[in-house]
């Protein structure tokens, strides 16, 4: 449940333009992003200054080779007793709950104290983390875990804010297939490289209700017809949201037959044209819309209670499983089933990352190896604690743990591996910002 | 004593106007820790530019003024149709438990009244023939109105009950008796007698409200209009923007919502100077009246009315706890279930804990400071004109916070709470929910203070010989129930706090309140109202329990008393 | 004019203050009500006024010339009352507390020139800007009885009206009011405790 960078305000879209095509290369954005330090962490810099922090060393690099035993053990010594931030998004109770498991699982095994800093949106501690690292914090930073993916795992790479790399030589990183999974390698386009571990896996798909609805719209096209046939009741949420952002992605690489061109960084000079069809559909789509397509839910999870109270007649989720879980909880009706496009959904990984400056390093690889492991991650993808799709390859485990997975229940709305068809490669990473700015532009202003 | 008592308001004055000033330098570009020293106005053109400016102060203005007019409209109706009648005491028992109920919590339970697929829209669909929720725009909606609606169902009780109090200080029987019989309908005489002597005296209260109700932020973002928000929700937002160039902007933002409040009270003041000489000739004009039973009655109809939004909405958070099926035009629930509860409970109990434990620090060291305030006060009577004046004048500037937006002075310190590394402990929360809640304690205390026979002290003093115990067990006991009843009420006021945990918590510290807020965007229905739930019955258990041990403390200290 | 009260009982909490009185109050002459405080003497003209307070209870018959007004609202009784305490309205002016009291059909000429004449028989002539605040108690008393009578009462009903005030004032205050009394053809009744208060034309209830 996560996304790129992104800013909520409307007034900084002006900015945003300036920032996204005006310096894609780095050093500009940089020097940007230089100007946009937050207050609080001028703060920190004041305190630095006293401190007196010597400056630690960077990492040398190694090789994806495993870690070696001794060497692991020296980690595990290491980090007992210490107390690891993990920093990550914070809305659904589900997703709490699973941190809270592990959070348990890790004290008595590791003595390690796991605390989750629920935060609001990701964009916010890569801010705080490049603000850190201008004010010379280059230990004892305030982050020692993050969740994360995509834009912000790009902008944190480009600025070095990584520690690593760490994830391949995990000893749990064995289980992981890259050929089988090619989004445990390559986030958003972006080489993964070692710097973030994969932890679960995304894929947008669409939420009905069987009792209200027969036949759901399998693609763009069959969008259009059912919200002229059912006028009020569909929407999706307010980008940037990143379901919000998602289906607008969808919509364009299905709008575009998949155009070469979302795979790489924007282009401002071909952005009007390749976008053009998108910004043709929603204008026709928008007064069809719930509530004339003027106002938009907050998230997606506020999705859920329309859906249920036949405000609306379509959901979507990035969560395969969420809808069964939704039923477990009595959030939905038992008639509620999921459904992918006919073209396929766009899918992703998402990642858990260690600042370069994290306090308790070593902690925090001990919690992200335990919840690579097989037994965090089948209870991770069991529907009735959070149903997310594991990052192991099936092929790779061993027949215990392999028989454990498909024994999992798959909820009465998941929709089977093979049902879920095709992924659809996420665009570029630019192109989130890029279509968010611009939606904000055409239907917020 | 005097040393101490200054010390803790100069300090707590200090603190409030540090705050202020924080926030206000960086809204002209003086910012010396990034190097930016040269005053400007850059901020404030990029606040001038922001799209939707006008229309975010409008809505603000609007709910804000709006809601503090009808407000004191309302409640100087009812305590007039109320007068010496039945309701008169049915106030009397509904007041504390809804001044008790945390605006947030209140403003869920109107949701689950009000919203499309509500209680009022599955009542009204058998008549309807509705297919689906109708397409009522109740929550969060453009105009501000639902929150309006819960700033009048709130602030309408409290401003009852201040008016409650100062009614004593007139002879409302004499001045009834002496228009009626000069032929005055009586609905006329409080309008036109006791309406403008009565306003006078809850004038500051009403301004508290006004100040309160347009920087409000946690029941603006559950349900005051989104896109644009209330600008009080907007200077919020760019304050947790992360980007410095957000925080300048903020600044100036926060100082604009400063300005606004000032604009907003000047207005008050402007429209009272109006009203007095306008309505002076109608005051005296001999009109004697007429339908003042219509009055009176639609006065006792928004009462009821008002019992009976507060009712539904808790009961609304009752049920929605223990839910488990409710589809749309079904009037009840299809099934129920615990498991809300069993699901919310464990992850429930670590802000419940940092929530007691902040709401008890804080009620605790309101309560002390404000009885040293108030006995330092009481000793300059006798000593000095000087300290004598300069109590006066802390008595009257507690009311400081109250009149300034939270946003604005609360920024200010956060700024400096980080600089000391304080943020995000629980202490520093407890001291940040000080501001608000020494200011409530201190005023709920003066009142009976002031009454209290100083002779009970004088006779102790007497018989015991010693000061400390004359103070603890003669005038403490003797004023134990005021006492208890202000905890409570600082308890009820920290539980409360959204803005001040926040920022003083730097997401470290969550309580029920901030976690509820956080909850609202994502649309559990259950979880919500569980958390709700909990933040309503938190302060209305800390008054019973109060109740409680003010009966029982005082029955096992009789012997002492009788022995004083 | 006149009034007549016919079987009036008056109770509190169970507790008989007033029973069975019947009595003509007739128009320029007083009529006195005495009788030990707590005897319920004020609530029989709160009765009369229809200002009782929920906690009694009253029975019997008024009569204004001959008309039943036993269950007509205060207001459109015509019976102007003047309690003890002389009240005057803080925000309000001296002539606008003067004001207060005129029927609302007078011009604006003419209510300007009722209270410039009332001031003056108050021997108050300069004294209607001020605040009722800095007036001395027998001032207040003027002011309020004048106020009061220009509201233009049937019948005017004094609630022990010189009890709150200073020996000397009290002497000079009746006569104020007996002068202003004698000028009226209404009833009078004036409820009082001090034998001293009535005057020698006037009939005695003794309670």
């Amino acid at each position: 449940m996560f996304r790129g960078l992104r800013e909520r305000s409307m007034v900084n879209s002006h900015e945003r333009w300036k920032q996204l095509f005006g310096s894609f290369g780095g050093e500009k954005l940089f020097i940007i992003k230089r100007r946009f330090l937050p207050v609080i962490h001028i703060l920190a810099v004041l305190a630095s200054l006293f401190s007196l922090n010597s400056y630690a060393a960077p990492l040398p690099e190694s090789s994806p080779m495993p870690i070696a035993n001794k060497e692991w053990q020296k980690i595990l010594k290491e980090s007992k007793e210490q107390t690891v931030y993990f920093n990550a998004w914070g809305g659904s109770q589900q997703i709490n709950d699973y941190i809270r498991w592990a959070a348990k699982q890790v004290r008595q095994r590791y003595g390690i104290e796991l605390k989750q800093v629920k935060v609001s949106d990701t964009a916010d501690v890569v801010s705080r983390l490049l603000a850190e690292k201008q004010a010379g914090r280059d230990t004892r930073g305030t982050v020692d875990m993050i969740w994360i993916n995509g834009e912000n795992f790009r902008s944190m790479k480009n600025h070095g804010l990584l520690f690593g790399p760490f994830s391949n030589r995990l000893p749990n990183y064995r289980w992981i297939d890259p050929q089988e999974k090619p989004t445990t390698e390559l986030d958003f386009g972006e080489p993964v490289e070692g710097l973030e571990a994969p932890w679960g896996m995304a894929q947008l798909v669409f939420i009905y209700d069987q009792y209200s609805v027969q036949e759901p719209p399998k693609s763009a096209e069959d969008l259009m017809k059912f919200a002229r046939k059912h006028p009020g009741r569909v929407t999706y949420p307010l980008p940037p949201d990143f379901v919000g952002t998602t289906f607008l992605k969808q919509l364009l690489l299905e709008l575009t037959d998949q155009d070469p061109a979302l795979f790489k960084p924007v282009d401002r000079a071909r952005f009007e044209k390749i976008t053009a069809s998108l910004w043709r559909y929603l204008d026709e789509l928008h007064p069809l819309l719930w509530r004339k397509g003027e106002t938009f839910p907050q998230n997606n999870l506020a999705l859920t209670p329309l859906l249920d109270d036949g405000e609306i007649m379509l959901s979507m989720t990035f969560n395969p499983s969420y809808a069964s879980s939704a039923i477990a909880n009595g959030e939905l009706a038992e008639s509620v089933r999921t459904y992918v496009n006919t073209a396929g959904t766009v899918g992703n990984t998402h990642f858990l990352a260690i600042p370069y400056n994290a306090h308790a390093k070593a902690a925090a690889q001990v919690v992200i190896n335990f919840l690579m492991s097989p037994e965090a991650q089948l209870h991770k993808a069991d529907p009735n604690v959070w149903g997310d799709p594991t990052v192991l390859s099936m092929g790779k485990l061993n027949t215990v743990d392999k028989q454990r997975f498909n024994e999992l229940p798959l909820g009465i709305a998941t929709l089977s591996p093979e049902a879920l068809g095709k992924v659809l490669p996420e665009p570029h990473s630019s192109w989130s910002m890029a279509l968010e700015t611009e939606w904000q532009k055409r239907y917020r202003q | 004593m005097h040393l101490a008592a200054t010390l803790v308001a100069v300090l707590f004055f200090a603190v409030v106007l540090l705050g202020t000033v924080s926030a206000v330098l960086p809204a002209f570009g003086y910012l010396p820790v990034l190097g930016m020293t040269t005053l400007s106005f850059a901020p404030w053109l990029q606040l001038w530019e922001t799209p939707g400016l006008a229309e975010m102060l409008w809505w603000s203005f609007f709910s804000g003024v709006g809601a503090t007019l009808v407000s004191m409209l309302l409640a100087l109706a009812f305590v007039s149709a109320a007068w010496g009648s039945r309701f008169w005491h049915q106030a009397e028992r509904w007041l504390s438990p809804i001044m008790a109920t945390p605006h947030l919590a209140l403003s869920v339970g109107l949701i689950f009244m009000i919203m499309p697929s509500g209680i009022l829209a599955r009542g009204l669909s058998p008549f309807m023939d509705w297919q689906g929720p109708p397409d009522w725009h109740t929550v969060q909606d453009p105009w501000a109105l639902s929150l309006t609606a819960l700033l009048i169902l709130k602030e309408t009780p409290f401003l009852i009950l201040m008016l409650m109090v100062s009614i004593r200080q007139l002879p409302v029987r004499e001045i009834l008796r002496t228009g009626l019989g000069l032929g005055y309908q009586s609905w006329t005489v409080w309008v036109k007698l006791i309406w403008p002597q009565l306003y006078s005296r809850t004038r500051l209260s009403m301004l508290t409200v006004l100040v309160f109700s347009l920087s409000v932020v946690d029941i603006a973002i559950v349900l005051g209009p989104a896109t644009p928000p209330t600008f009080a929700v907007q200077v919020l937002n760019w304050f947790q923007n992360p980007d410095l160039e957000f925080q300048a902007l903020a600044s100036a933002g926060s100082v604009l919502l400063l300005l606004l409040v000032l604009a907003a009270i000047a207005l008050i003041i402007v429209l009272e100077k109006l009203a007095s000489s306008l309505l002076r000739g109608w005051l005296t004009s001999g009109y004697r009246g007429a339908g003042g039973c219509f009055w009176s009655a639609l006065s006792i109809i928004s009462w009821k009315t008002l019992l009976v939004v507060f009712t539904g909405s808790s009961i609304m958070l009752l049920i929605w706890s223990f839910v488990w099926r409710w589809r749309f035009p079904a009037f009840f629930p299809q099934s129920w279930s615990l498991k809300g509860w069993e699901r919310a409970w464990p992850r429930l109990l670590e802000p419940l804990e940092m929530a007691l434990l902040i709401g008890v620090v804080s009620a605790f060291l309101a309560l002390i400071f404000s009885v040293l305030i108030l006995e330092a006060g009481r000793k300059s009577q006798t000593e000095s004109p000087f300290l004598r004046k300069m109590h006066r004048l802390i008595g009257r500037a507690m009311y400081l916070p109250l009149l300034l937006p939270q946003l604005t002075f609360l920024f200010g310190i956060q700024v400096w709470l980080i600089r000391s590394n304080a943020e995000g402990h629980w202490l520093s929360v407890a001291l940040m929910h000080l501001l608000f809640v020494l200011p409530y304690c201190y005023l709920s205390l003066s009142g009976p203070w002031r009454h209290y026979d100083d002779r009970h002290t004088a006779q102790a003093l007497m018989l015991s010989g010693s000061s400390v115990r004359a103070f603890f067990q003669v005038k403490c006991l003797i004023l134990l129930k005021p006492l208890l009843a202000s905890f409570a009420l600082g308890f009820a006021v920290s539980i409360a706090q959204y803005l001040p945990t926040l920022f003083a918590g730097a997401g470290r510290i969550t309580t029920v309140t901030t976690e509820t807020v956080a909850l609202a965007s994502g649309g559990n229905r259950k979880i919500m109202a569980v958390y709700a739930l909990v933040q309503m019955l938190l302060p209305m258990l800390m008054y019973g329990l109060m109740v409680l041990l003010s009966a029982w403390r005082i029955k096992s200290w009789r012997p002492i008393r009788r022995w004083v | 004019m006149k009034l007549e009260v016919r079987n009036l009982a008056l109770s509190v909490a169970g507790k008989r203050l007033v029973s069975d009185l019947s009595f003509i109050a007739r128009a320029g002459r007083v009529l006195a009500i005495t009788g030990p405080s707590g005897c319920g003497k004020s609530s029989i003209l709160d009765f009369l006024c229809g200002t009782l307070p929920g906690s009694f209870q009253g029975s019997g018959t008024i009569m204004l010339n001959d008309r039943d007004i036993t269950s007509r609202p205060s207001h459109e009784r015509g019976i102007g009352l003047q309690l003890q305490d002389h009240l005057l309205f803080p925000h309000l002016s001296v002539s606008e507390n003067l004001a207060f009291g005129i029927p609302s059909f007078y011009s604006r000429s003419e209510r300007k020139q009722k209270i410039e004449k009332a001031l003056s028989e108050c021997q108050l002539p300069n004294f209607g800007r001020n605040n009722p605040l800095t007036l001395s108690g027998g001032q207040r008393a003027r002011i309020s009885l004048m106020r009061t009578l220009l509201s233009e009462p049937k019948v005017l009903l004094l609630d022990e009206p010189f009890s709150k005030l200073d020996p000397e004032l009290r002497q000079q205050f009746r006569e104020f009011v007996f002068n202003r009394v004698s000028e009226l053809s209404i009833p009078v009744i004036m409820v009082t405790h001090d034998q001293a208060d009535i005057p020698e034309a006037s009939e005695t209830i003794k309670l």
